[in-house]
């Protein structure tokens, strides 16, 4: 143990303490409250993330936070599932890459790694979790209803989300998911091999010891896993009291491409709107 | 704030640290360099997806324009720093990560001090 970091700790605690004060639940859903089912509504921050209000970052640093991969741990792909995987990985060192730079929806499990804020509304028949990054809403349904036919009803990013209260903990089951979206990567399987058809996700999402809103993921796909894979659990904190939803759009002034020829990402320096001398960067020239 | 303790003051309390991501992966910069500068705001760009900071410093008898790239307002304004925060003529100080092609005065924003001292960033 760093000596240093035991006062450090009572700091963020009492940090934590100030913050569940200053923000509390939101101005709950009266109806979640009479089936005394916890309150979840309102505006979260990834813990860890750029957007944490105990984090300092620039938004384009690494900051320590930032290591490992998505979800703490990999899973155990197997057959073409992992020779599709190889292949992303393989292509992604040769260009020195961590990930494929793209505005596309993540879809699940990968948004749920998302690294801004994530604004929850809750009544008692659905709870929708919106993101800012990449603006995707995730729909979950507590009125009892199944999931489609996957004969009837195309996969989608979101797939398809049932939910119920067991206690303080709602649990969450999606399914029909597209097979684009990979588990414990950032970015997707353009091959729609990153995992199979009849994946299922299942989730135990509450509010822990701590205060933080905690969600806890197990991934069953007999098509692509060897076994279950179980996910770190992920945190978020509620934001401080004053801080509104944001909009956040990928495709406005993106500079970020990749190289059809080399498959490296590209970042180009933006044109100046008012130079005040020669531009010795060379406006808006790719690098 | 320093991040290395935080971290480890997180650990302590048992919180699970997550991982932060943007859209793309900085291949374009070294990120294990950095380089700090000193100069005058000459514009910013405060955009989705990324903020762009163009910084004017001096070399001798000639000026060079940085063009620094920052995480998005969405993380900016959480830090404090808002679209009316810096002004063209703004003095200010910066680490970056240097842009792999060193014909170009360009990185990524790894920490910066505005004029009245706040930094956001680790300043290493």
């Amino acid at each position: 143990m760093h000596i240093k970091a035991i006062p450090l700790a009572h700091v963020v605690i009492g940090l934590l303490a100030a913050l569940a004060v200053a923000t509390g639940p939101s101005s709950a859903s009266a109806a979640a409250a009479k089936a005394g089912t916890p309150d979840i509504s309102g505006l979260w921050m990834p813990v860890g993330s750029s957007v944490d209000p105990l984090v300092n970052s620039t938004g384009a640093d690494n900051p320590d936070t930032n290591v490992g991969p998505p979800f703490g741990s990999l899973p155990e792909l197997k057959g073409v599932y992992l020779d599709s995987y190889k292949k992303r990985t393989a292509a992604l060192a040769a260009t020195g890459s961590e990930f494929k730079t793209s505005c596309k929806v993540l879809g699940m499990p990968t948004n749920m790694v998302g690294p801004y804020a994530v604004e929850i509304m809750q009544t008692p028949t659905q709870v929708n979790w919106a993101q800012e990054f990449l603006r995707e809403t995730r729909r979950i349904y507590l009125d009892g209803r199944a999931h489609p036919n996957p004969e009837e009803a195309p996969p989608t990013f979101e797939g398809h989300s049932v939910a119920h209260w067991e206690g303080k903990v709602l649990v969450v089951e999606t399914a029909n998911i597209r097979q684009e979206t990979t588990l414990g990567e950032y970015g997707h399987a353009d091959d729609a091999l990153g995992h199979g058809p009849r994946m299922v996700i299942k989730e135990r999402i509450f509010i822990n010891d701590q205060g933080l809103l905690q969600v806890d993921g197990r991934v069953e796909d007999p098509d692509a896993l060897v076994k279950p894979w179980q996910w770190k659990s992920l945190t978020f904190r509620r934001a401080p009291k004053g801080v509104e939803f944001m909009e956040f759009v990928c495709e406005d002034n993106n500079n970020e491409s990749i190289d059809a020829a080399t498959g490296a990402e590209v970042t180009t320096i933006p044109e100046r709107r008012t130079p005040s001398q020669p531009d010795n960067n060379k406006k808006g020239e790719a690098k | 704030m320093n991040i290395k303790p935080l971290i480890c003051s997180l650990a302590l309390l048992g919180l699970p640290v997550t991982d932060a991501f943007a859209h793309h992966s900085y291949a374009a910069f070294d990120m294990g360099k950095r380089v700090e500068i000193g100069g005058t705001v000459a514009e910013v760009q405060y955009n989705n997806p990324h903020v762009w900071l163009f910084v004017d410093v001096q070399d001798g008898g000639t000026t060079k324009t940085w063009a620094i790239e920052a995480g998005g307002p969405n993380i900016l304004m959480r830090q404090g720093w808002m679209a009316n925060t810096l002004k063209p003529g703004d003095k200010v100080t910066v680490q970056l990560a240097p842009m792999k092609d060193e014909a170009k005065t360009g990185g990524a924003l790894q920490a910066l001090r505005f004029p009245d001292g706040k930094v956001i960033g680790a300043w290493k």
